[in-house]
This record gives C-alpha cells, structure tokens and sequence, in this order.
C-alpha cells in the first residue's frame, strides 16, 4: 500500500463527521454507525441522528456479518399428501446495498479477518457471511484511552491496529488524521471525496489532504509506549503454550476457575469473534423457513446428543469449551488466538470472570497442573 | 433508603463486618463445619467484587465486604442439592437470605446443608448509576469506598459521590436489609435502618402500571426487542434452577429461536410468572442484562399483586409454605384475566 499515487493522509475536523457521514449517504451507502438501543449500542443504520463513537459498543461488530439470527432459505410444504419442498434458494443476501461501516473499534475490525478464517476460508465460503463482507467497507477510529478491561495489546492487536480496517481515523485534539489502508478504503475516498485542483477535496472541503510526516509525527505522539502498555500485560502466548499442552484438557486448575462461571451467554454474545451457530426449520402451516441463529457453548444444549447423552455434562466442561476454542483449537486450526482483547467478556460478565486473569493462571501455571 | 445508624458511619463498620465473616468462615472450615465457603473477594474491575469459593482456612483473608458485594451467592446452592457430603458456607445479605429461604422451603437446598454467615446490608452500588453521574466517557481506573462517599479515580480525574445517590434501585426503598434467618450475624451490633413505608418500593412502577395497556405493551415490546436472548438473567437467578428450561426443551419446542418478539416475550412472561410468589427482588436479573433491560418492572408488579391479593412477601418465614403451595377457597382471583 504504500507506494501508490495520490495523498497517503487526509485531515478532517473532528466537528465534520456528520458532514462526512452525509457525503457517504448522498453517494448511496448505507452508513452503519454506533447507535443507541436503549442502554445498550450497537452497530445500526445512522439515520439522522448525530454521530457518536461510544469507547466501545455494549455489542460487538460481528452481527452486522453474522447476525443473531437470519433465514437461510424458505420452503413450501404442499400439503398433507404431498410434502413438496421447495427450496427458495439465497434470501438475504441479495438485498444487501454497498455499505459503510463507520466507528468500528480496531479490535472489532480485526475480529472479521479471524471470523474470515471460519466463514471464508479455501475450505467453505458462507454466501451470506461473505457478500455482506464484500459489500462492506471499514472505517475505523484508533483508540486513545483503553477501557478497564482493554487488552488488545496483549492478543497482537492495539489500538492503532490497521488490520481489517479500509480506513484508519487517529484522532488529535480537534481533528481526525485519516489513512486510507487498503486500496478499497483509498478508492472509497476518491468516489465521495473527489480531489479537486486546489487540493481540497469533496464538496464542502471537509476532508484536506496533508503532509504525512507532520502528521504522523503527531499521531506517533499520541501513541506514545506508556499508554500501549495499558493496553497490555496479559501472558496470551504462555498461555497459549499452556493450553495447547497436551495435558491442558485435564488440568486441576479448570476445577478451580469453573465455579462462579453462571453458565449464561453473555461472553459469547459479545465476544466479537464468537461465531457458533445452529439451525433450525421454523414452520407455520404449509410454508417454513430454515433459520440459522447464534448458539453459545455455554448452554448446556449446545452438545446435548438426541439420545440424552451430554458430552459436555456441566459448566466445568463447558467453560473448559470456551477458553480452549479461543486459545488453542482457534490457534492450531488458523494459527492465530480467537480474541482481540476487547475486554467485553470481562466487563460484562454478571460474575467478573476474567478472561485475562484466567490466561495469567495457565500461563503461570502451565497446561499440566 | 438504608442509613447506617453507626455514629462511625463507614469503613469502620464495614472493616468490622470483613473481620467478622473472615474470622467465622475459617473458623467454620477450621472445624469442618462446612467444607467450602462462598463469599466475596476483590474484583479485576473498579467497583467490582467477584465470587470466591474458598476451602482452606488461610485463604479467607481474601473475603471482602464492600458496597460492590453484588451478586447473590445463593444462586450456587442447587449446585450442592443432595450432596450430603458438603456443607456450603455462605455469605448473605437481607435479601439474598430469602432467595435462600425459599431454595429450602422448595427442596433445594437442606437447611443444615448451609452455614449462613448473615450480613447487615446497607445497600449495594448500581455500576450503571456510578457511570451515568459520572459520564459514560469517563474511564473509571481505580475506586475506593470512604465512608458514605465512593471515591472514583481515572485518566486525570479524582471524583467523590455519594453511595446514597447511586445505590441500586431494589436497595433504595429495602425493607430487609439484615437477614431474616442466619447461623452468625456478622458485624455484631451494627444496626441499619430500613424503609418502613412499603408503598415505596412500588412508587417506581405506579406511573408505569398506570399507563393505558397499549402503550405498556409497546414500551414492554420495545425493551423485550432489545434482548440477545443471552439468559443472564435467568442464570444470575437463584429461584431459576430448573435442571432444563422450557426455553431450552425440545420435544415439545415451546421457543424458537426466531426472529419474531413473540419468543423473546414468551421467554420473559414464562419467567416472571414462574418467579411469581417467590422472586423477592435482589436485582440480580436486572445486574446481569448486558443491555440494560430492567426486567424489574416486570418482577415487581408481580411482587405487588402477591402482597395485594395474598398478603404474602416471599422468602420471610421457614416455617411457612411456598404461596403457590397453599389454597383457600376465598383466595382471590380477580388478578386472573
């Protein structure tokens, strides 16, 4: 990316997003921002109301890719003597307009590049997951303050992270330097925001090319050592080495750490890169619907069999579940951990079970005690 | 609203209240007594403490008592159902001892299964309240209890507010605040008043039950469509210990996990009905929604429609029956639609 022409950086005044936002409309993208749902924020379409970009929204970015639930296909079932079933082939992802994500976090944006490894990889390609990623670009704003329970640091990622991103917002005191990282991202800027021959580009010359140097100079500034090291010091790859031991799977130490676990799905809703999903055939009369929506390994009928046998028999085995798919099955199949340290497990978690608390353990510990 | 009647008023009677529960939980597992303590150690998080399970004595110097004691320990118990192995030590505050009343008088737990370490509560921190005094921007690094004041610590901020202004809502008109049964009270002495006025516990939801029905159904209808179906709220219950929710059977289905609200409301209806006569509002259904639903409205009209119809107020008496037990042939029916 980085020997292509044109500006590598542009400014924009912090004041100027709606007007940003307004541009991405006008040229026909749907604009997904945080929006408020009662307590809570999430990723929704940004009406007209004013942008806010909340430290974190209480849900994550992955349901605009994978939502919670969604029909796969719809059926026709004719009748008692005739049971003709009729598939009526892809319903959802044909009517998914080109988007923008504006605001996501740089953990959020990093998890659908893991989410990838599952829904598009060389071996299966989810045809809902992946037009929704195709027609979707990122915009992402760096984080300046890390959260209580942030630790993106620590899982490869921080919180100026690139990856996953189209294009990277980094704030200063009044203004956003903004880095157009994947020739999508670059080409997004040049269709709205088109240069014009005194420099300034758009319309209404909300977005400046500048000079990089200066710039990131002053970016560099805000990104100084001592706040990434908020952003850090949890152990993940002793304990990665840990839980891939072969003896993690019996470890004392689960025995331990299980009990104040509840057993509901909070950490699994919320975690960004979760992505376990059953299906289901939901019919009403003669028509139905096949209808995939989210599972959580931390009910218990997540692996119930049909014969009553449960192979996950209580909260030991299913907590177990939860930390090993993200930090060693995750790790062997796709090289990489299943978490991007956004903290929202931890934060969330009726209890205050910690993530990071519990990585320390098995990286102190190792995987055999 | 709890006041500590302590002259001292602050750490001091709490520092005492610690002291005593870890003195009597390592006594209790000195003497094998009970086997296992459950109680509340230092969170990872401001405001926060976090569940312990602890079965060496020495470890009890972990146990705090703080504003941030939250959660109700007593949501473990069924756990213990039919261990007659294990005596579970516990702590208790006003509230969550009627939970536990009422896992006894339901067979869940065997009263001389448990060690209940009774506690004077004064009221626990609403962390959603703490956020919204202070502003949900600002990063909370570190906070202390001091007194009747919370000190709260972040990037370039030190700020003091009072525990009063952001007390839990179920705490703010608590009629129980020291439990009703226990084995040892804790911080010997300490007296907190309680509110004597039983209609304000209800003031919070009078204007709500005064609303025309379609406007409550679609206030109700709005909130339930916020849910991920996550069952927090469920699982944080002590009164929910059903081995398998409807939600979850499958032969018959009862819920799809569909895109409609009539599931989500199924859900919520089917639970605050079968928490009717029993739930005796801890908060902790309301503490574990991760959207902030407060499902309270809910639990707390029917709490209302036990005490007008039957005169009953769950979790008080051992020696009592469940409502749902008991029959009269002049029981009231008018609530039934």
């Amino acid at each position: 990316m980085e020997d292509r022409a044109g500006p590598e950086l542009f400014k924009i005044a912090k004041t100027g997003l709606d007007s940003f936002a307004g541009a991405l409309k006008k040229a026909s993208y749907e604009v997904l921002a945080p929006v408020q749902d009662g307590e809570a924020t999430r990723f929704g379409v940004l009406s007209d109301e004013e942008i806010q970009i909340p430290r974190l929204s209480t849900r994550p970015l992955k349901e605009l890719f994978f939502p919670q639930d969604e029909p796969l296909l719809s059926f026709g079932c004719g009748g008692a003597e005739a049971m003709s079933v009729e598939a009526s082939g892809v319903v959802a992802s044909e009517s998914i307009s080109p988007r923008v994500v504006l605001g996501a976090r740089p953990c959020d944006a990093r998890s659908l590049v893991l989410l990838d490894n599952v829904f598009v990889s060389s071996e299966y390609r989810d045809p809902y997951y992946a037009v929704r990623r195709e027609k979707t670009v990122i915009i992402t704003f760096a984080c300046l303050s890390p959260g209580a329970a942030c630790f993106c640091e620590s899982t490869g990622s921080g919180p100026y992270d690139e990856t996953g991103s189209d294009i990277l917002f980094m704030g200063l005191a009044d203004s956003y330097v903004v880095k157009p990282v994947s020739e999508r991202g670059k080409g997004l800027l040049k269709e709205v925001f088109p240069l014009s021959e005194d420099g300034f580009s758009g319309e209404s010359c909300i977005l400046h090319p500048v000079d990089g140097e200066d710039i990131q100079a002053a970016v560099d500034a805000t990104r100084a050592e001592e706040k990434l090291a908020a952003f850090a010091g949890v152990p993940v790859e002793a304990a990665v080495a840990a839980l891939q031991d072969v003896d993690a799977f019996d470890a004392s130490t689960w025995e331990e750490i299980y009990r104040k676990c509840l057993g509901c799905a909070v950490c699994t809703y919320l975690c960004p890169t979760c992505h376990c999903f059953d299906i289901g055939d939901e019919i009403v009369g003669a028509s139905g619907e096949r209808v995939r929506n989210w599972d959580s390994c931390m009910f218990p009928l997540f692996t119930l069999h049909a014969s009553g046998h449960n192979p996950r028999p209580s909260k030991k085995e299913r907590f177990r579940q939860r930390v090993m798919h993200k930090f060693s099955y995750f790790v062997e199949n796709n090289g990489c951990v299943a978490c991007v340290g956004c903290g929202r497990c931890v934060e969330a978690c009726p209890v205050n079970q910690d993530m990071r608390q519990i990585l320390s353990v098995f990286a102190s510990r190792g995987g055999g005690s | 609203m709890n006041k500590m009647t302590d002259g001292a008023a602050g750490n001091g009677a709490r520092d005492t209240i610690q002291e005593g529960i870890r003195k009597i939980a390592a006594k209790m597992l000195e003497s094998g007594e009970a086997q296992v303590f459950i109680g509340y150690e230092e969170g990872t998080l401001p405001l926060r403490t976090t569940p312990a399970f602890i079965t060496c004595p020495e470890d009890t110097v972990r146990l705090v008592w703080t504003p941030f004691c939250e959660n109700n320990l007593t949501v473990y118990l069924p756990e213990y159902k039919g261990r007659d192995d294990v005596t579970v030590g516990l702590i208790v505050k006003g509230c969550d001892v009627r939970t536990l009343v009422n896992l006894i008088l339901e067979n869940q737990i065997s009263r001389d299964r448990v060690k209940i370490i009774g506690v004077p509560c004064e009221g626990v921190i609403d962390r959603a309240k703490v956020a919204k005094v202070l502003g949900t921007d600002r990063i909370i690094r570190d906070s202390k209890v001091a007194g009747p004041s919370l000190v709260l610590e972040g990037d370039g901020f030190e700020v003091e507010i009072e525990i009063e202004d952001v007390l839990a809502d179920p705490c703010e008109a608590c009629r129980h605040p020291v439990p009703v049964i226990y084995d040892v009270l804790a911080g010997n002495g300490y007296e907190v008043s309680k509110d004597e006025n039983p209609e304000r516990a209800y003031l919070e939801i009078k204007q709500f039950v005064e609303l025309p029905s379609d406007e409550r159904f679609s206030f109700f209808a709005r909130k339930i469509e916020e849910c991920i179906q996550c069952y927090a709220c469920r699982q944080a219950c002590p009164l929910c210990y059903c081995p398998e929710c409807f939600v979850d059977r499958q032969t018959p289905k009862w819920v799809s996990r569909w895109r409609g609200l009539s599931d989500k409301i199924l859900f919520h209806l089917g639970r605050v009905l079968h928490v009717a006569g029993r739930c005796v509002d801890c908060g902790a259904c309301r503490r574990a929604c991760p959207v902030g639903i407060d499902l309270r409205l809910l639990t707390k009209h029917m709490e209302k429609v036990v005490s007008d119809s039957f005169g009953y107020e769950s979790g008080l008496d051992l020696d009592g029956l469940p409502l749902l037990a008991t029959y009269r042939r002049d029981d009231p029916d008018d609530f039934i639609l």
